[in-house]
């Protein structure tokens, strides 16, 4: 109609559901033929009476080709969630295409049912591409296309094929954003270190586009096409028919999406959602997406993802339009009934959602209710209180970072109870028990045919997921624990595996990249270090911090050189940092360089760290921090180390006189001890200035210190780990590292990309001013600007080296020394080396301390796009971010402080009103009485 | 709010329908907690008697507090009465003697404030039995050796 802007795929697709709608090429379609169609799109009925008046179809009769594009279009804004109108269409070109379902005629067996759903479902996809073969997601899409004819008779079969080939390129691009979000909202790299192989991702791709997106539009929008519209297809494939309810059709929608927002045991899970929509109307076939879910679930199963929420909010608003509204018990109750939860969850549901009792529903307590609706219905056991990640006005968007900091219960809010660590033990143990039914009940039958398909594929993401969780799950108890953790670590095969298919597909060129410092890391470390410094931005700061780490770790020579090469291939791309992390193989040394705000390590970290974070933050994130604050020294000293590498490259000399002193794995631990003293000397300072100076006195003097003051403390914890954990690290980071490379690479990995670009270009010049701040994130990049600072700064370096060397007198006065000679010597090199330095080594000793909490603080507040996003871009974010989890705290606080209030309150008013009440009747006595003294006054006054 | 911190509290603590059967009956742990059950159980004449007395003296219906229902050897029994004629019955130990009529009061407040948040909930029919965890949290909090 007019101002019907149609993209190409649109009009592709369109001209195409018209033309076989279009039996008799008359150029009309029949209100009955068209319906059949729409009926498919899985909207309720009135939506889609809604839609049909629109576009006018209902006062013509019959469906022009104006009217019928009109509609389709429609149908695709409102599967996005966008209110019925035709304001919609014009909403922008991101609009992806409507989704039909098309209603399988011969399913041959559940187990097509089960690969139909994969492709559909990204998860599905995912989870089979990861397990191995790209032949089963094709075969996947091979049964969709064949089957499409089945249901729709005449377009089916064009329809699916338009489909996939649209989507094509979209479904990558989504998939990559949707990646991205996930990791970066809950450093998922772990999972995407599951993903070995790029191919598998591309592979994986395929499957994912089938869904008919052609743009790539927000991140949202794809989601809540994979949430309805993939998993929609594939489901509605073999179950179309069962979707005759709407409401029944949207609780598959949000099953699905439960589904893989519970996400925990993604390929069980699914298989028992797509099995039980074979048999149950409801089916879980339309999940959201995977990787969205994926990433929930490796963050936190009770976090919402945008898309669900999207979801959520649509819900929302079909019974209370206005956001702010509420929704009422009775609404609230018909609704969730169709969950067809028992009573009594949903009644302890309402509980824990309905925080402030007052028998409505606000926007952000139906998200809590829906959500755990949802996980319950994907088998999560409910929580005892109301997870952390739900609480309403809490930031939702926290990952479980957040609960576990801010965790601890508070005293006032019945609802915050939820302890830091409590949201991670529950979430895990719930699932074991629930998700083992349900895959019994309905599961069956497709498991068995996903096994064979698959099974090849699951053994290798089995084998990464057990030495991660073995690694990070210390807690895992159970299976299911250990799956919960390496999920939300992280290492969970499937959900990561998603993640790195989608990055590879995406960005192939990044990927093999990455893949080929795998091997590097495989390698000992001193090799890891060189492949990744070349790629990690490494700029010169930061390898320069590197090598001062790694001098006071006293790392491996041969790394050195190495890194000194890497140096100068850093600038190119962030990559490298991974190896550096994976060479500290140290969980929590990653950490710590994010920490530490070496810029090129972000990335690394992140792809490595998250993996190893995610796992080593659950089970370690409370030990670590408490560990930093305690005796951080010793567990500090291993994220030095894998800095080190990376400072090594640039400034070979340095790296050589401190490695050479310790053994690779070693001297790690070492290292870090002292810039921690040093950098609490530096905050008391200025955090970049003295991170400065410390780092050249701890070049200089790092060297002797080192050995003196880290191996009491941590080394020998540090060594155990990184040799042992740096090893299997390194194979996880290394399947991980083609994903994070990818990352990097895709567009849609906005969080990564702002890090790794604004590291190269703008990190360059911000981190130089903000050298201060950002001496860990800017080190890379300041070169030239820390030189100036770090000429100015020198002189104060001595003072911090006095403060921070206590322990090792001796190694100081070198340290001094060497300090100041680097600085004025190398200006060229040293600048940027010094610049760099200087923030490892006070981070390490004190700004670890206080990093560290400040980390892990960070880690638990945000979410962890954000925890890599700071943690990666430089001090200046890490400074910040330590108010963050007291501000979580306070909230909490401050929440259960105004519950007391209130209460208090409720009773002060009571006893007022009581009190009032008294007044008001002692005041009627008083008047009585003196109107009686009235009365009698005039007597006595007369009689007197 | 006074009432949490008292160090002895209620013994036992059972909500009553309408129509008198019980819909939460919780007592602190015992040997014989049918004693309990059989004391709220006598007491509803008494609450009983003392609603038929309210309404006909007074129609003064603000007051839900109906005071010491009577006291037995070892046991003090204390009645409430919502507007739905929902009956709260809490049973004290006679050698409390912390817990004077203020704190009862407090205490029943309390109760009330959770029942009412507890039929606020959608998935609960008025006439259930009370399994809601929340409540129940309440009400332990009540009881004698959660204090």
């Amino acid at each position: 109609m007019e101002g019907l802007t149609l993209s190409e795929a649109e009009q592709k697709l369109y001209s195409e559901l018209f033309g076989t709608c279009d039996v008799d090429h008359t150029g009309r379609v029949s209100g009955t033929r068209a319906s059949e169609l729409f009926l498919a799109s899985q909207l309720p009925h009135d939506t889609l009476q809604q839609i049909t008046e629109l576009c006018g179809a209902t006062r013509l009769g019959h469906f022009g080709r104006s009217q019928f594009y009109i509609a389709l279009k429609l149908i695709a804004a409102v599967q996005n969630g966008l209110p019925v109108r035709l304001d919609s269409l014009n909403t922008g070109g991101d609009m992806p295409l409507p989704r039909f379902v098309h209603i399988k005629g011969t399913e041959q067996d559940k187990k097509r049912m089960q690969f139909a759903n994969a492709g559909v479902s990204h998860h599905m996809s995912m989870e089979a591409d990861h397990y191995t073969s790209p032949d089963k997601p094709h075969h996947p899409i091979l049964e969709r296309q064949t089957t499409h004819p089945g249901v729709l008779p005449p377009p089916p079969s064009s329809r699916g094929h338009v489909r996939s080939g649209s989507s094509g390129n979209p479904p990558h691009i989504l998939h990559s954003r949707q990646h991205v979000v996930s990791e970066a909202a809950s450093n998922n790299l772990p999972l995407q270190a599951t993903a070995t192989s790029p191919q598998d991702s591309y592979s994986s791709s395929p499957y994912n586009t089938s869904p008919p997106t052609t743009s790539p539009p927000s991140q949202r929008r794809s989601t809540d096409r994979h949430h309805s519209g993939p998993a929609a297809t594939a489901a509605a494939t073999a179950k179309r028919s069962l979707f005759d309810n709407r409401m029944e059709v949207q609780w598959t929608g949000q099953y699905g999406a439960a589904a893989q927002a519970a996400g925990v045991n993604t390929a069980d899970g699914w298989v028992e959602f797509s099995s039980s929509p074979a048999s149950q109307p409801r089916s879980l076939g339309p999940g959201p997406g995977g990787a969205p879910t994926d990433s929930e679930d490796e963050s936190d199963p009770w976090t919402i993802t945008q898309e669900q929420r999207d979801y959520y909010t649509a819900q929302f608003k079909t019974m209370q339009p206005d956001l702010h509204g509420l929704i009422q018990g009775t609404t609230a109750r018909e609704f969730f009934q169709r969950s067809k939860l028992p009573i009594a969850q949903l009644s302890r549901i309402w509980d824990m959602s309905d925080v402030n009792q007052d028998g409505a529903l606000s926007l952000e307590e139906f998200f809590a209710a829906f959500h755990l609706v949802v996980a319950r219905r994907n088998g999560y056991d409910l929580p005892e209180t109301l997870p952390q990640a739900l609480m309403p006005k809490s930031t939702q968007p926290a990952t479980e970072e957040d609960p576990f900091a801010g965790a601890p219960p508070m005293a006032g809010g019945g609802t915050p109870p939820v302890p830091a660590t409590a949201p991670q033990t529950q979430a895990a143990p719930q699932p074991a028990p629930q998700a083992p039914p349900q895959p019994a009940p309905q599961a069956p039958p497709q498991p068995t045919p996903q096994a064979a398909p698959q099974a090849p594929p699951q053994p290798t993401q089995q084998p990464t997921q057990q030495p991660t969780g073995a690694q990070g799950g210390s807690k895992s108890a159970d299976e299911n624990w250990a799956t919960f953790d390496e999920n939300s670590s992280s290492p969970s095969p499937v959900v990561q595996s998603p993640a790195n298919f989608d990055f590879a597909a995406v960005h192939p060129d990044p990927a093999s990249k990455i893949i080929q410092p795998v091997p590097v890391r495989m390698s000992p470390e001193g090799q890891t270090y060189s492949d990744y410094r070349p790629r990690t931005f490494s700029e010169p700061i930061p390898t320069d911090v590197v090598n001062l780490r790694r001098e006071r770790s006293g790392t491996s020579p041969s790394k050195h050189p190495k890194s000194g090469d890497t140096a100068e291939f850093t600038p190119g791309k962030i990559a490298p940092p991974p190896p550096s992390s994976r060479s500290k193989s140290a969980k929590s040394s990653a950490e710590e360089e994010m920490e530490n705000g070496v810029p090129p390590h972000k990335k690394l970290t992140q792809t490595v760290s998250d993996t190893i974070r995610m796992r080593p933050r659950l089970a370690e994130k409370l030990s670590r921090p408490r560990s930093y604050s305690g005796t951080s020294v010793g567990v500090h000293h291993p994220p030095p180390l894998a800095i080190s590498p990376l400072a090594q490259s640039d400034s070979p000399t340095e790296s050589q006189s401190g490695g050479k002193k310790e053994a690779p794995l070693l001297p790690p631990p070492p290292p870090r001890p002292p810039p921690r003293r040093q950098q609490t000397h530096s905050r008391s300072v200025s955090l970049d200035l003295n991170r400065v100076f410390l780092h050249r006195d701890s070049k200089g003097k790092h060297p002797a210190p080192q050995p003196l003051a880290p191996p009491p403390a941590v080394p020998p914890r540090h060594v155990s780990p990184a040799t042992k954990g740096p090893k299997v690290v390194q194979q996880n980071s290394e399947q991980a590292m083609p994903i994070s490379p990818t990352p990097k690479t895709t567009p849609n990995n906005v969080v990564n990309f702002i890090t790794a670009e604004a590291a190269v270009p703008a990190e360059g010049l911000k981190h130089s001013r903000t050298m201060s701040l950002d001496s860990k994130a800017g080190s890379a990049f300041r070169t030239k600007w820390t030189f100036r600072r770090s000429v100015s700064f020198q002189p104060e370096v001595p003072l911090a080296t006095d403060t921070p060397p206590t322990p090792p007198p001796r190694p100081h006065d070198q340290t001094r020394d060497k300090a100041e000679d680097t600085p004025v010597e190398p200006p060229t090199k040293p600048v940027k080396k010094k610049a760099p330095t200087p923030p490892p080594v006070r981070p390490r000793n004190r700004h670890r301390s206080g990093e560290d909490s400040q980390k892990s603080e960070l880690r638990q507040e945000e979410p962890s796009t954000n925890d890599r996003r700071r943690h990666v871009s430089a001090p200046a974010t890490r400074v910040p971010p330590i108010p963050p989890p007291p501000v979580r705290r306070k909230r909490e606080d401050i929440q259960a402080a105004i519950r007391a209030h209130k209460e208090r309150n409720t009773v002060l008013s009571r006893t007022n009103s009581e009190l009032q009440g008294d007044l008001a009747e002692a005041t009627e006595e008083r008047v009585t009485l003196e109107l009686q003294l009235q009365k009698l006054k005039p007597f006595g006054v007369t009689g007197l | 709010m006074t009432g949490q911190r008292l160090s002895k509290m209620a013994v036992c603590v059972a909500v009553i329908s309408k129509e008198n059967y019980p819909l939460y009956i919780q007592t602190i742990p015992t040997e014989d907690d049918l004693k309990f059950h059989y004391t709220v159980h006598t007491s509803l004449d008494v609450v009983e008697e003392k609603i038929n007395n309210v309404g006909k003296t007074t129609n003064d219906l603000r007051e839900l507090y109906l005071g010491l229902l009577y006291p037995t050897e070892d046991y003090k029994v204390y009645g409430y009465v919502t507007n739905t004629k929902i009956k709260f019955v809490v049973v004290v130990e006679s050698s409390n003697t912390a817990l004077r009529d203020n704190e009862i009061r407090t205490m029943f407040r309390k109760l009330h404030n959770a029942y009412t948040d507890m039929v606020c909930n959608p998935f609960y029919t008025p006439g259930d039995r009370i399994t809601s965890r929340v409540f129940e949290k309440v009400v332990n909090g009540m009881m004698l050796q959660d204090s």
